[in-house]
């Protein structure tokens, strides 16, 4: 018996849905994907990846440090070296505080490069954070190093803090950076406009 | 060198002129006439700018922080 063919172009009509092995759609989105949007429906959908955020500041000048206590850190300025990049524009920064405008998962690191004029026994740096524009608030990480001067004018160490923090609030959850050190008006957080120094940075590295 | 060795540049010296648990200066980033100052150029006395609601320290005395701290290098360092 002769088979008889149908152009499928004109002898079906509708979608073949999922059920039957088919997609169940008539057209898709240029450059996006397939992905099942429930157990029997598929969708269009553009695919994400990597970072969504990435911003780098630095301190433009020095910091003479307190002893005792934490001096916060506030001659920032968003890094403008030629070679600098950057991914979206979410964080802002006033006055020594940072404010994160996209809730996610964010990877925040700082470093700072001390010198000293006097005897030093120790340089801290740290990450203060609030998720409630500073009702409450904590130090999150409290790094410390050593580094002895003997003699000379100029002794230097650097210290490094990072931390992964859960953002779920665009406009209450903020973050501050601090140094310490031991002795008194003999310490300093650097700084430069001419070459990074000292820095922050902020990575997205996901939804919350 | 700045930063390192002999002190050669106000920014080496000036955090030092007061420790009130902030940061207390920076250091302009455009010109009188709205122009952006290249990097290299801004850290001079004209472009100093005060963060912390202080006084601006006059010229002659940050000049001088800076010479007390190269006699002292010097000294120390035989130079």
């Amino acid at each position: 018996m002769a088979l008889t063919r149908l152009p499928i172009a004109n002898a079906v009509s509708g979608t073949l849905g999922v059920a039957n092995g088919g997609t169940g759609l008539a057209s898709g989105t240029t450059d996006q994907f397939l992905k099942f949007t429930g157990t029997t429906a598929i969708g269009s959908a553009a695919v994400t990846s990597g970072l969504s955020g990435a911003q780098g500041f630095r301190t433009t000048g020095n910091t003479t440090v307190t002893t005792g206590s934490n001096t916060l850190i506030t001659n920032w300025e968003a890094t403008d070296e030629p070679t600098q990049g950057s991914i979206g524009s979410s964080v802002s920064h006033s006055g020594g505080t940072f404010t994160i405008g996209a809730t996610g998962i964010w990877l925040i690191q700082c470093m700072f490069s001390f010198n000293m004029t006097t005897t030093n026994r120790y340089f801290g740096t740290s990450i203060q954070w609030t998720p409630d524009a500073w009702s409450s608030t904590e130090d999150v990480t409290n790094i410390s190093g050593s580094a002895y001067r003997d003699s000379g004018t100029y002794y230097q160490m650097s210290s490094v803090s990072s931390e992964l923090f859960d953002v779920q609030d665009t406009t209450n959850y903020q973050v501050r950076f601090q140094g310490s050190c031991e002795q008194t008006n003999g310490a300093a957080v650097l700084g430069s406009s001419a070459s990074t120094q000292s820095w922050c940075s902020f990575l997205r590295l996901g939804d919350t | 060198m700045p930063t390192r060795g002999r002190p050669s540049e106000l920014n080496d010296v000036i955090s030092y002129h007061r420790n009130n648990g902030t940061s207390w200066y920076t250091w302009e980033k455009y010109d009188e006439n709205g122009n952006k100052i290249p990097n290299k150029d801004r850290m001079q006395y004209k472009y100093l700018k005060v963060i912390d609601g202080g006084d601006k320290p006059s010229e002659e005395v940050l000049n001088k922080m800076l010479t007390d701290a190269q006699a002292k290098w010097d000294a120390e360092n035989g130079a």
